[in-house]
């Protein structure tokens, strides 16, 4: 059998209930009808008793009276006695007939006995009646058989009597009562039991009710938790009902969709939601989950960039799920950006240390060549032609040095290290890069006087400013062919700043001082930075006639990562990178733009304050004569050495090649004072020039030292004075650059005399 | 002469007031001219028989005796009340005359009615119930005269389905059937 219907419906409360109230009032209406009958039974057993009772003996008073009057006739038949005869015998038979027809009598009439006896009576009545008829006419014996008869009724009568007395069937009767009594109280207990269990299911069911409402207070306590966690999310929640219709809505939701409250989309349909009403929901029969980007434009604001997910219920509704993930996107932009960077950068320091080596090995290629074209060009100063190709073969080393140089520049690891410097330079060799990376080379110009007042600063960061400067505004023109122009000059400031900066900076002294001002619609201005004191500048302006600035682009330009530029073309850095250099040379930027006119970027640098340069010395021709000087050459690259020692040779030197530094250092530890002059290559195997030169200052060599790298800038003054070391010679060099070097490496020495090193 | 005694005194007043009274009285209720049903005494003023005892000899209390044949209680007001009883089934239709008129008829001045049946069976009635219950003397049952065989030919009837408050034993039990005679107290 699958399931039992009668005993699960049984198991239900309200249907015991049902029965047990059933039971209650029917054995209750039971009790009540059985009580009533024992009223009844109560009644008719006192008419029994008392009325009944009273009948009989009645019937047996008029009997015995009318027996009397019977015999007082007979004794004496007169007209009056004959009247008291009929009146007593009518009063008889009235009597006779009350046992079957009163209702006093109802009780003894149910006596078979009395009942029996009443008929027989009853019976008799008529003949007595004749009888007494034919005596009233005047028949004499009439009366004797009226008599006899009579008499014939004693029996009867008393027999009746007696049975009324004893009443025997009425016990058994009252048996009856008793009978009846218990059933009665067995319906009444069936009653008060079936009562009872009402009243402890009633409170079985009143505790079931309290732990249910109990039950009910946690459960909404929960829900309510649930509800406020899903106000307070910051993800948009909606239900939809099975029909389409929203039906809730939370307060993220609406902050989300910009409305002013949740009535107003309350029971609508989900296809007038704003935003995302667009997107169908999804069909209940595939039951499928919808996941889906969308992006949702705000007024003039950049769009934001939504999750939607739409979940179906299980009755046919919807749950909506809305997350705003532009902030999360562009962090994550953000990310990929810096990461690109960082490899950028990583890359960026992996081929400086190659183009370093490269540099390095190519310095020496360099030196040798342009060293042998020199010996070359002067031994055939007798043969023109010749010379010229040596001249040729020169000129074309010293291509390839500034090539090398431009390499160098970008290799460099101190890239912060500040120095004087003649933004000319600067210029022209950015100039001369950029002149390949500028796609419209013949719409570019540039005004740069070659006598500018020096500036202490970094020419790397310095270039990288005015490539930054130039490309940018290149790439402002790409779209309209408008001009870019690069000048620098120099102009005067006379204190103060921007407008309204000053006030700024005054709360923002620590930070990026920065004020961007929208003049009218279609020009902008920004002012970066603060000059003081006031005096000369340089002036770097970068100019174009390009599609110029809007004020929403000129706020956030500085900013990192801000590009308007196409995926993959900008990193976002540039104009970021050119505030941080900008400041740390304590200078300002300060940009003018137009729509559709162009940009103005003008950076402002400080002069240095003019100080005698040591370059001066190097400038002064020496004539000091080096015939005879003993000079050790230690340089691991034999052509370079050659090319020394060839040099060494046409001045009459006594010049010795070592290629090996360790060696080198052996023999003048032997005999400290073989050399009057020690030149040695900086990088070497085993060991480089500076360990070899304090080497060689320990071994109590008193000499002169130079150091030949093609890497100077690495090479620091006091490195070079603690290591010993008078002269710098930096690769690749000419003869000239040699010999002065050699000369005033000399002189210095002589002047310094030998107070470390001096021979014992 | 005996001395003068107050009871004596008030007795013999009495008696002068309804001897001189008689001739009057007597020509208000005719004589019976068949048999006599109802026989009337005690303390009424008017009767239809001659008085009895002797009061100047015995010094007895001579009261009115009336005597009622069924002609002279058809000729009073006839009322009818329907009712059911203890000794018959169902409601039935009993005509009679009031007995506050019959008393009226007798000029009965006391306040109990001895009612006696036809077996000497006797029973009392207020005078207080006869006028304020509607009580009769029925003749007639379902206007058919009563033999003295069915409880006839007099039964004093009290409105029982009228009135359920007079449905008591006690008042069942004046409800007596085979009058012959009332004595007023």
């Amino acid at each position: 059998m699958p399931d039992r219907p009668l005993l699960g419906l049984l198991g239900r409360p309200q249907v015991i209930r049902m029965i047990l109230f059933v039971a209650a009032v029917l054995f209750t209406t039971a009790a009540a009808a059985s009580v009533y009958r024992l009223n009844e039974e109560r009644n008719a057993l006192f008419h029994t008793y008392r009325t009944g009772t009273w009948i009989i003996a009645e019937i047996q008073i008029e009997y015995l009276k009318t027996l009397q009057t019977a015999e007082a006739f007979r004794a004496r038949p007169e007209q009056a006695a004959l009247e008291k005869l009929q009146t007593s015998f009518d009063v008889f038979w009235s009597r006779a007939g009350l046992v079957n027809t009163s209702s006093e009598a109802v009780g003894v009439r149910e006596l078979p006995a009395v009942s029996a006896a009443s008929t027989e009576i009853n019976r008799a009545l008529p003949l007595l009646d004749a009888d007494l008829h034919k005596a009233a006419i005047g028949n004499g014996d009439s009366i004797v058989a009226f008599i006899e008869h009579a008499e014939d009724l004693n029996l009867v009568v008393a027999r009746m009597m007696q049975q009324v007395f004893i009443q025997d069937p009425l016990l058994y009767e009252r048996t009856h009562l008793v009978g009846n009594l218990e059933v009665t109280n067995v319906l009444l207990g069936i009653a008060l039991l079936a009562g009872l269990f009402l009243i402890l299911m009633s409170l079985a069911q009143l505790k079931r009710t309290e732990r249910l409402h109990e039950q009910n207070i946690r459960t909404r306590a929960l829900l309510e938790t649930r509800i406020r966690a899903i106000e307070a999310t910051r993800d948009g929640i909606a239900l939809v009902a099975p029909d389409g219709t929203v039906e809730f809505a939370n307060r993220s939701l609406v902050g989300l969709l910009g409305i002013l409250s949740p009535e107003i989309i309350l029971g609508r349909s989900w296809s007038d939601v704003p935003a995302i009403g667009a997107v169908p929901l999804p069909s209940p029969e595939n039951g499928e989950a919808i996941s889906q980007e969308i992006a949702v434009a705000r007024g003039n604001k950049d769009a934001r960039h939504w999750d939607l997910s739409i979940t179906p219920r299980n009755d046919g509704g919807s749950v909506v799920l809305v997350r705003d993930i532009t902030d999360r996107r562009a962090a994550q932009r953000q990310n990929e950006v810096l990461r690109e960077q960082f490899l950028r950068s990583q890359k960026m320091e992996a081929i400086g240390q190659l183009a370093g080596g490269v540099a390095h090995d190519f310095n020496n290629i360099l030196a040798a060549v342009s060293g042998f074209a020199h010996l070359l060009r002067e031994d055939l100063a007798m043969q023109p032609e010749q010379a010229g190709f040596a001249g040729q073969i020169v000129g074309a080393a010293e291509r390839g040095k500034d090539l090398v140089k431009r390499i160098l520049s970008f290799s460099r690891a101190d890239m912060e290290r500040q120095s004087i410097i003649d933004l000319h330079q600067v210029a022209m060799e950015t100039i001369q890069m950029l002149a390949s990376a500028l796609p419209q080379r013949h719409r570019f110009r540039s005004s740069i006087p070659p006598s500018l007042p020096q500036i202490r600063g970094n020419a790397t960061q310095l270039a990288q400013v005015i490539m930054n400067l130039v490309l940018n505004a290149s790439d402002a023109t790409e779209d309209n062919g408008g001009d870019v122009s690069l000048e620098i000059g120099t102009v005067t400031i006379d204190g103060g700043c921007a407008e309204g900066l000053l006030a700024e900076l005054a709360h923002h002294v620590a930070e990026n001082p920065i004020r961007v001002v929208q003049v009218d619609s279609e020009t902008s201005k920004a002012w970066i930075g603060i000059l003081s004191p006031p005096g000369q500048y340089l002036r770097i302006r970068v100019a174009d006639t390009g599609t110029g600035i809007p004020f929403t682009t000129m706020e956030r330009m500085f900013d990192p990562f801000f590009t308007t530029k196409a995926q993959g073309r900008g990193t976002g850095l540039g104009l970021a990178s050119v505030i941080g250099i900008v400041k740390s040379h304590r200078g300002a930027i300060a940009v003018e733009s137009r729509l559709g006119a162009g940009s103005e970027f003008n950076i402002l640098l400080p002069v240095a304050p003019a100080a005698p340069d040591a370059a001066d010395d190097k400038t002064a021709v020496s004539s000091l004569v080096l015939s005879g000087i003993r000079i050790l050459i230690v340089d691991d690259d034999i052509a370079v050495g050659t090319v020394l020692q060839k040099m060494f040779d046409r001045f009459d030197c006594d010049a010795t090649l070592c290629p090996d530094a360790t060696t080198a250092r052996n023999s003048v530890v032997e005999d400290p004072s073989a050399f009057d002059l020690i030149i040695t290559d900086m990088t070497m195997p085993e060991l480089n020039g500076i360990d070899l030169a304090a080497a060689c200052r320990r071994a109590g060599f008193a000499g002169t030292m130079i150091l030949v790298t093609g890497r100077a800038e690495m090479v620091s003054e006091p490195l070079l004075r603690s290591s010993g070391i008078d002269g710098l010679i930096a690769k690749p060099f000419s003869q000239e650059d040699v010999v002065r070097e050699v000369r005033h490496a000399l002189e210095h020495r002589a002047a310094a005399g030998r107070p470390d090193y001096g021979e014992s | 002469m005996t001395p003068p005694n107050f009871w004596r005194k008030s007795l013999l007043a009495f008696w002068l007031t309804a001897v001189m009274a008689a001739p009057a009285i007597a020509s208000g209720l005719p004589q019976p001219t068949d048999k006599v049903l109802l026989d009337i005494s005690g303390a009424i003023a008017q009767g239809n028989l001659p008085l009895r005892g002797d009061a100047s000899q015995q010094g007895e209390v001579v009261a009115a005796h009336a005597q009622f044949d069924m002609a002279m209680l058809k000729k009073m007001p006839a009322t009818t009340i329907e009712t059911a009883t203890p000794w018959f089934d169902g409601v039935h239709r009993l005509t009679g005359v009031r007995l506050a008129d019959l008393l009226k008829a007798v000029g009965a001045s006391g306040e109990t009615i001895e009612a006696v049946a036809l077996n000497d069976y006797m029973v009392e009635i207020p005078v207080g119930d006869a006028v304020s219950d509607d009580v009769i003397v029925a003749y007639a049952f379902d206007d058919q005269p009563m033999s003295v065989r069915d409880k006839g030919p007099l039964w004093v009837i009290y409105p029982l389905t009228g009135r359920p408050a007079l449905n008591t034993p006690e008042i069942q039990s004046k409800m007596i059937w085979q009058l012959k005679a009332m004595t007023i107290q």
